[in-house]
């Protein structure tokens, strides 16, 4: 593991807790993330638009590591994979990975397992704490996402909104340095979007540190710190979310935005 | 010629207290049989280099020959593979003490083995990526993944087939003797020969063996409701 030594003109105060320098990543000779490099502080909110395919979600998993980039540094809360020096050890990628958390598309709650021990598992397991303990903020999470009562049920017997905020509160639990949503909403039923959507909005103004790829601009207006706007694997425009989504500069942002406003009256 | 029912329900308990001997050769073969498929299983999903080809070669050439064939091949090798075993740790060879029910189990582990091994890799291939990736991104270890969230799911997802392949197997001991082990079906024979009332001790053990089965199969249908109620949706829909 490689502890990032805060250099002269940043103090740890105000290091970033991700940061990504020079990602690249290809599948089958084919490169989806071109040269990708961005910066996240601690308690900010980092939306990430762009279109089908562009890159969003490989970009992500390489970020905890699901996804091993060709070339590139991450840097997660002081934790540092350099892939540009090769494969990295195991448990640096575990390391790195206890930094983070993921919310998925389709929630991937442990289907065998109760709400609240979808929750426990990884505290229990990964965090060695026991059994009080680890109800005991499990407890907390459900109710953040407003969960509570449904401890005993199966993913299986929720709504997808319920199963989404269960493994928010999956993430939340873990109290990692960063949470990681994949398009949270996408796989959900429209009137089950805003639920969600508010539970991640209340999660933030908590001061959690997030990435959230998403196609709700107006979350990603009111929410955001800083917006970026990927497309065929490059960043194409970064900024506040005034500037990046009431004033684009390109025309494939602008193109973008009009595509997801019209999807609305189809 | 008449069924002997006089004889039919006196020599019931003879055959029923044969029971246990083939219980136990199920059970020991049953469980070799689930060691032997694990690894060849595992060394399949997690596409071992060498032992992932040479598992799946070993396991072709097992599931193409008769049960028949192994359990005569391993009981005439037995003699040799003891003797060989004496003189290499210095003992005695007695022909007295040949381990035939070990040959027995040899045969029906590696032969249930090679078809448990199947059942073993598309239960796991059956459980979805997503499972695996949220343990990862929990933070867990590949084996943390296998043993707290992947392994429970399989285990469910195999038992309707594994149980098939226990009771498959379990009448598969009947054949065992043909290579002198003492099980339900020899023990039936042997009753017979005085009065040569086989039909009869051969219907004994019938019943016997359709009770058990009947048995384990509602018990291991009973296991999987409960085991696997995660499934079954609030309207009875079964996930899968
Ligand atoms: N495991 C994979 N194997 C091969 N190609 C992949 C894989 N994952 C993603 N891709 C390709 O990489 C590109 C970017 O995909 P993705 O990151 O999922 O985009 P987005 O999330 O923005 O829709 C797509 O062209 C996709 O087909
Ligand atoms: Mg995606």
């Amino acid at each position: 593991m490689t502890e990032l030594s805060a250099s002269a003109e940043a103090t740890p105060a105000d290091a970033p807790v991700v940061s990504v320098r020079g990602l690249k990543k290809s599948f089958g000779g084919v490169e989806v993330i071109k040269d990708v490099s961005f910066e996240v502080s601690q308690g900010q909110v980092l939306s990430i638009l762009g279109p089908s395919g562009s890159g969003k979600t490989t970009m992500l998993r390489c970020i905890n590591a699901l996804e091993r980039p060709d070339s590139g540094l991450i840097t997660v809360d002081g934790v540092s994979l350099d892939y540009g020096k090769g494969k990295p050890r195991y448990r640096d990628i575990l390391a790195q990975r206890r930094k983070t958390a993921m919310v998925f598309q389709h929630y991937n709650l442990f289907k065998n397992k109760t709400v609240l021990h979808n929750v426990t598992e990884g505290l229990a397991v990964v965090q060695r704490k026991n059994k009080q303990e680890a109800e005991a903020i499990a407890g907390e999470a459900l109710e953040a996402v407003g969960m509570s009562g449904l401890e005993d049920r199966f993913p299986m017997h929720l709504s997808g909104g319920q199963q989404q905020r269960v493994s928010i509160a999956r993430a939340l639990a873990l109290n990692p340095s960063v949470i990681l949503f994949d398009e949270p909403t996408s796989a959900l039923d429209p009137e089950r979007v805003n639920e969600v959507l508010r539970t991640m909005k209340d999660i933030a103004s908590r001061g959690v540190t997030m990435i959230v790829v998403t196609h709700e601009i107006r979350f990603a207006r009111a929410v955001s710190d800083t917006v970026i706007f990927m497309d065929g694997g490059r960043i194409v425009e970064k900024g506040a979310p005034d500037k990046v989504i009431d004033h684009p500069q390109t025309d494939r942002l602008r193109e973008f935005l009009n595509s997801l406003a019209s999807r609305e009256f189809e | 010629m008449n069924l002997d029912v006089d004889f039919m329900l006196s020599d019931l308990p003879t055959v029923f207290a044969a029971l246990p001997s083939t219980l136990l050769l199920s059970l020991d073969s049953m469980f070799w049989a689930l060691v032997f498929a694990l690894i060849c299983g595992g060394a399949q999903l997690a596409r071992i280099p060498v032992l992932d080809k040479v598992t799946l070669v070993i396991n072709t050439f097992i599931k193409g020959i008769p049960l028949v064939v192994q359990l005569l091949f391993c009981y005439y090798a037995v003699p040799y593979a003891v003797k060989w075993f004496d003189a290499l740790v210095g003992r005695t060879y007695d022909p007295r003490h040949l381990p035939y029910f070990g040959a027995a189990v040899l045969a029906l582990a590696l032969n249930f083995g090679a078809y448990i091994t199947d059942v073993v890799i598309s239960s796991t291939r059956a459980v979805d990526r997503g499972q695996w990736e949220s343990a990862y991104a929990c933070g867990m270890t590949r084996f943390q993944a296998l043993r707290r969230v992947v392994a429970p799911q399989v285990i469910v997802i195999s038992l309707p087939n594994m149980t098939n392949y226990f009771i498959w197997l379990l009448k598969g001991t009947s054949l065992a003797s043909i290579v002198n082990v003492t099980e339900m079906l020899t023990t039936a024979r042997l009753s017979a020969s005085d009065g040569y009332q086989f039909l009869e001790a051969y219907i004994d053990a019938a019943i016997i063996y359709w009770i058990v089965c009947a048995v384990i199969e509602w018990a291991s249908g009973r296991l999987y409701r409960s085991a696997g109620r995660y499934l079954v949706a609030p309207n009875g829909a079964t996930a899968q």
